[in-house]
């Protein structure tokens, strides 16, 4: 019998922690997902992320950014990549996939050092996936070197970690757009200006110079930098030699295009101005 | 030859009337003017006379062009043998032997099923037939006057033949759009230019080889048309325009740019009745012919690369009409800014009704492979199939120097000359200049169109140029077959400063007998400077033509040396420069053919499969015809899963043999461990759950086949067909077993079995290793392979006892049984 009220005691001993840490859990769920709802990037100091990502009941993947985003850290690419992870955060969190499996934070590194210390880290930013109830392993942190952090390879990593498709958004570019609206106004209200005079859009020498200048550009490589992109010059780093030419053939710089472009600048230079003269001296 | 296009221009009447061709008056100004200049005879009728001699120099010069640009393709056939190059050219080959063996329209409706296994390929409809043809006839016509040969020495020797009519082709585009002196340098520097000459060596039997030609000649037949508005030369476009579609898919730049063309002339208000007679007759029967083709059916009224003709010929119809009402209407002047309204709201509209169909989905988008011409990123993330192609990549400067040399400089100064002596013609090359630079450099392939606009400018540039320095009165510089003359260009230009209402030029005639060459308005003014110019002129013309002698150096190296391998057959050179043959495919393919059975299906990357069809004759599961992604993708996944993860791949797909190409032992650096990175990219497209490129690379992202190299690499199937046993082979004393000379590292895994496919054969330089799949194997053995077997009870024994499973007359299956049950222990409470 007394075993009996013993195994009892054992059994509401259990029930009520099992309890209180679905409680905890469940709470704690709430929380985070209504702070998503505000904004879709939960803020974590280091209690926060004591208490949300690193104790245990936990069966959310959590997407982390360890970042330094006060500007005495002058950490430049730390705003980029801060805006590309809203944009995955503002995708995911618009999109048909929201559940509350998975939630977006960020740590500041001003906010939280310790995280910093805890996750043994000294540079930012860093993307790290903590899967439910497990700790991260190597391959959840994300090689930044490698994949970049453009929101689309933000989006592919994590629905490789964290199986979750995230559909990226960007908000249209406006600039852009109105870029293209003011330079169409500019150029109507220049020849609206200019209507009495046309004479300069028949002008042949500026057309030509356009069109050759498209041809050079073409010729010298230079899509080549665009699509490739290319370091602008090699610089040897025992001698400190500054290499203008690549050597290999598949490959070039952009300082070389550069040679390239304005040698045939001149020597076209050279033909035309050469021919008006003749022509003056006719 | 010449002489008979110079007749051909007299003859030339036009359409419209009253207006009349410059041509005419320019050859006949040209003529008197070098007349003029070179002596004071007067013109007589024997060969001697100047004009008799231009003829004479300028049929001389074409064919020594024609001849140095056949002979300059024939590096490959003089080396190795007369033997059908790389990839694409085999299947080439194959359909035409198959054509000539059956006939036209057994070809047109062949269906091949040696490629694409299980699915079979409907060739007839997916192929441009012009090639094949164009050889068929050949083949014919040698036949019927009792010349036997081998279709193969046609298929050969067709780029070289063609490449020295398009070097015909490329003088006449360029006599139209300058002179005849440039037309000759034009028509040298497309003989021997590498651009071209990359596409069209002996062997290199492909599309580009004829389709150039055929775009050259259209475009001198546009311009023919344009300058004359007779609906003869515009028939003709069309025609030449048909031949090309039925030759290349390329035809799709002829489409845009003779539209985007006429458009140009609309916005420079260089409208005239011979514009709309020549592109209205050409877009309506080019239409119609165009889709005649199998291959290109309705693609031109349901597609967006086509809509741009479509489009400017709706605009063309409404100018045409708003300007007959211009001249109709009594005080149009006053109406002028309502035309031009009018006009512009008839452009939008054109333009508003394409996009609308596009969206409405009446007219198909652009397809990938045009739109990574424009966006070019876009193939790299969506299409790696092409992205993967070497031949896609953009265009460093190198490569346009190296397959251009001097001309690429001379190129842009031609666009300029052409730029300030505008008319109608020359606002083509310019347009033509301007995009075909910029898809050569989008993509290193489109070279060959870039390369006869290059020449064509090149040509133009050095002619002006030579025009200028080689008129020497003193000195007698007949090295160069340029007779001097520097005439009304000069004059053309002064003309069209003064009068912008262009489309009418030759109408006025020009100021000739006033006009002297430039020398000899020097020569008036003071005669000091003439001699000395006219020494460093000499000088000139000689540092020209050495320059011409290195460009003409240069472009042979390039075609022996960088152009001229067949890719199958490889040649190294050993210390004493004595040549050593490698001819391990052949070999490989050979085997294929005489030790296979003749249903057998090989499996390899796809880019071996023309080959083996068309050497091995033997079944293909993918090939160079990329049009079933997921299929390729799921051989890419057989090729980098591990071992029982490709059987059941290669079971599923029916593989009897699967072959890899393998360049470690000699240091062969196209080979499919190089390659391989693709077929997991591909892959991981098709099937991003299982393959991963991720997993291929070490952990700091190289991919490398040594001991450090990922595991997952290490015991693929591509690895280890590849280095199957090559860990017990030691080549070379300085290095240890199984040391890879192309990747120069130690292989990383070495001694292992394979399970489910055997070496079949690995040929001489184990470039070429052909496995054999075994068929299903017995079914594991339990492991207690001793154990008693329990026989099964006859149903006739007399035994009384029953077993579970033995069944018996009257036994009902599966009866539920009693058991009995046993005894509950007592508890303990």
């Amino acid at each position: 019998m007394k075993q009996f009220i013993w195994l009892l005691c054992l059994c509401i001993y259990t029930i009520s922690n099992v309890l209180s840490k679905e409680d905890i859990l469940s709470e704690k769920i709430q929380q985070l997902t209504d702070w998503s709802l505000k904004k879709p990037i939960i803020r974590l100091n280091s209690e926060r992320f004591k208490h949300y990502v690193k104790t245990s009941p936990r069966n959310y993947s959590m997407i982390i950014m360890l970042t330094a985003l006060s500007p005495q850290r002058q950490c430049s690419i730390c705003k980029q990549a801060h805006d590309e992870f809203q944009i995955v955060a503002q995708s995911y969190r618009y999109s048909s996939a929201f559940t509350n499996k998975l939630f977006f934070g960020m740590v500041d590194f001003d906010d939280g050092s310790d995280v910093f210390q805890y996750l043994k880290l000294n540079s930012a930013p860093v993307f790290i996936h903590f899967p439910p109830r497990m700790k991260p392993k190597k391959s959840d942190f994300m090689d930044i070197s490698r994949w970049g952090f453009s929101a689309e390879q933000l989006a592919k990593w994590i629905h490789d970690r964290a199986d979750v498709q995230i559909h990226i958004f960007r908000p249209p570019n406006y600039s852009g757009f109105l870029l293209i609206v003011l330079l169409v106004t500019m150029i109507g209200g220049l020849l609206y200006i200019k209507r009495n005079s046309l004479e300069f859009l028949y002008n042949q020498v500026v057309w030509g110079m356009f069109v050759v200048l498209a041809i050079l550009i073409c010729i010298s490589g230079q899509i080549w930098n665009s699509i490739r992109g290319s370091p602008f010059l090699h610089r040897n780093p025992q001698t400190g030699q500054i290499g203008l030419f690549s050597g290999s053939s598949g490959y070039q710089f952009i300082a070389e295009t550069y040679v390239v472009f304005f040698l045939y600048i001149l020597f076209l230079a050279d033909y035309a101005f050469f021919f008006r003269k003749e022509k003056i001296l006719i | 030859m010449a002489a008979q296009v110079t007749t051909n221009q007299s003859i030339i009447n036009d359409d419209s009337g009253s207006l009349t061709t410059d041509s005419e008056f320019q050859t006949n100004v040209n003529s008197k003017k070098r007349l003029s200049s070179s002596s004071n005879i007067l013109p007589t009728s024997s060969i001697l006379s100047p004009t008799g001699l231009t003829s004479l120099i300028s049929f001389i010069v074409l064919t020594c062009a024609y001849i140095s640009g056949f002979m300059s393709r024939l590096f490959s056939v003089i080396r190795f043998e007369s033997i059908i190059h790389e990839f694409d050219p085999w299947f080439n080959y194959r359909s035409t032997a198959y054509m000539t063996e059956n006939g036209f329209y057994n070809f047109l409706n062949w269906f091949d099923e040696l490629a694409w296994y299980p699915l079979g390929r409907i060739v007839g409809g997916t192929i441009y037939p012009g090639l094949m043809v164009t050889s068929g006839v050949i083949h014919w016509f040698l036949h019927m006057i009792n010349i036997p040969i081998h279709i193969r020495e046609i298929c050969v020797f067709l780029a070289p033949f063609f490449s020295g009519l398009t070097a015909l082709a490329t003088y006449l585009l360029t006599k139209e759009l300058w002179s005849r002196r440039a037309g000759l340098f034009a028509a040298a520097f497309i003989a021997i230019a590498p651009g071209y000459s990359s596409r069209s060596v002996a062997g290199s039997y492909d599309n580009e080889g004829i389709a150039i030609f055929a775009l050259m000649f259209t475009y001198f037949l546009w311009i023919r048309s344009v300058k004359t508005g007779s609906v003869f030369w515009s028939c003709c476009t069309a025609l030449s325009y048909f031949y090309m579609v039925s030759a290349w898919g390329g035809y799709v730049f002829i489409i845009n740019l003779i539209p985007v063309h006429v458009f140009i002339l609309l916005v420079l208000r260089r409208y005239s009745l011979r514009l709309y007679v020549s592109y209205s007759i050409f877009y309506i029967l080019g239409l119609i012919l165009s889709m005649q083709i199998p291959f290109v059916g309705f693609q031109p009224v349901r597609t967006s690369e086509h809509m741009l003709a479509a489009g400017v010929f709706a605009l063309l119809q409404a100018y045409a009409f708003i300007d007959y009402l211009y001249t109709k209407l009594p005080r149009a002047d006053d109406l002028k800014q309502l035309f031009f309204g009018l006009m512009i709201f008839i452009g939008l509209s054109v333009f508003a009704v394409v996009v609308i169909l596009t969206y409405a989905g009446y007219i198909a988008p652009w397809s990938g492979r045009f739109y990574s011409l424009w966006d070019t990123n876009y193939a790299k993330i969506h299409i790696p199939i092409i992205a993967s192609v070497s031949e896609h990549q953009p265009t460093t400067w190198t490569s346009f120097f190296f397959d251009l040399h001097l001309l690429i400089c001379l190129f842009p100064v031609g666009a300029w000359f052409c730029i300030k002596e505008l008319n109608d013609e020359r606002v083509f090359i310019v347009l033509y200049a301007v995009f075909a630079s910029y898809f050569a450099g989008v993509m290193i392939r489109l070279m060959l169109t870039l390369t006869p606009c290059v020449c064509v400018l090149a040509a133009i540039a050095l002619s002006k140029t030579l025009d200028y320095y080689a008129d020497t009165e003193t000195s007698d510089m007949s090295t160069s077959p340029v007779v001097p003359s520097n005439d009304n260009d000069e004059n053309e230009n002064e003309t069209e400063k003064n009068n912008r209402n262009l489309y009418d030029k030759a109408g006025k005639p020009k100021p000739i007998p006033g006009r002297r060459g430039p020398t000899n308005t020097n020569q008036d003014t003071d005669d000091d400077t003439s001699i000395v110019s006219s020494n460093i002129k000499t000088v000139v013309v000689i540092c020209i033509a050495m320059m011409l002698m290195l460009l003409a150096v240069h472009c042979t190296w390039v075609t022996s040396n960088a152009y001229s391998s067949p890719s199958i057959v490889l040649a190294s050179y050993n210390n004493d420069g004595s040549r050593y043959i490698i001819d391990d495919f052949r070999e490989a393919y050979y085997w294929l053919r005489k030790n296979t059975p003749e249903r057998a299906r090989v499996m390899s990357w796809w880019d071996y499969g023309y080959q083996i069809a068309g050497m091995g004759n033997r079944t293909v599961l993918v090939d160079n015809n990329t049009w079933n992604n997921s299929h390729i993708a799921l051989v890419g996944k057989a090729m980098s899963s591990n071992e029982s993860e490709a059987y059941k791949i290669m079971t599923m797909l029916d593989v009897d043999y699967v072959l890899v190409i393998f360049g470690g032992m000699i240091g062969y650096s196209g080979d499919d461990i190089n390659k391989f990175l693709w077929m997991v990219r591909i892959a991981e497209g098709e099937h991003p759950k299982d393959i991963r490129e991720q997993d291929y690379f070490t952990e700091n992202g190289e991919f490398r086949v040594d001991r450090s190299g990922s595991p997952i690499l290490l015991n693929c199937l591509m690895y280890k067909l590849c280095y199957y046993r090559f860990g017990e082979l030691q080549t070379d004393f300085r290095s240890p077993p199984g040391f890879d000379r192309t990747r120069h590292v130690e292989i990383g895994n070495k001694n292992f079995d394979l399970q489910h496919v055997e070496e079949a054969y690995t040929t001489e330089h184990w470039i070429v290793r052909i496995y054999k799949v075994k068929k299903l194997a017995n079914r594991l053995q339990a492991k207690n392979a001793l154990r008693q077997v329990q026989r099964r009870k006859s149903i006739y024994s007399t035994s009384k006892k029953t077993s579970g499973q033995a069944r018996k007359q009257g036994v009902i299956l599966n009866k539920p049984q009693v058991k009995k049950g046993t005894k509950v222990l007592t508890r303990k409470t």
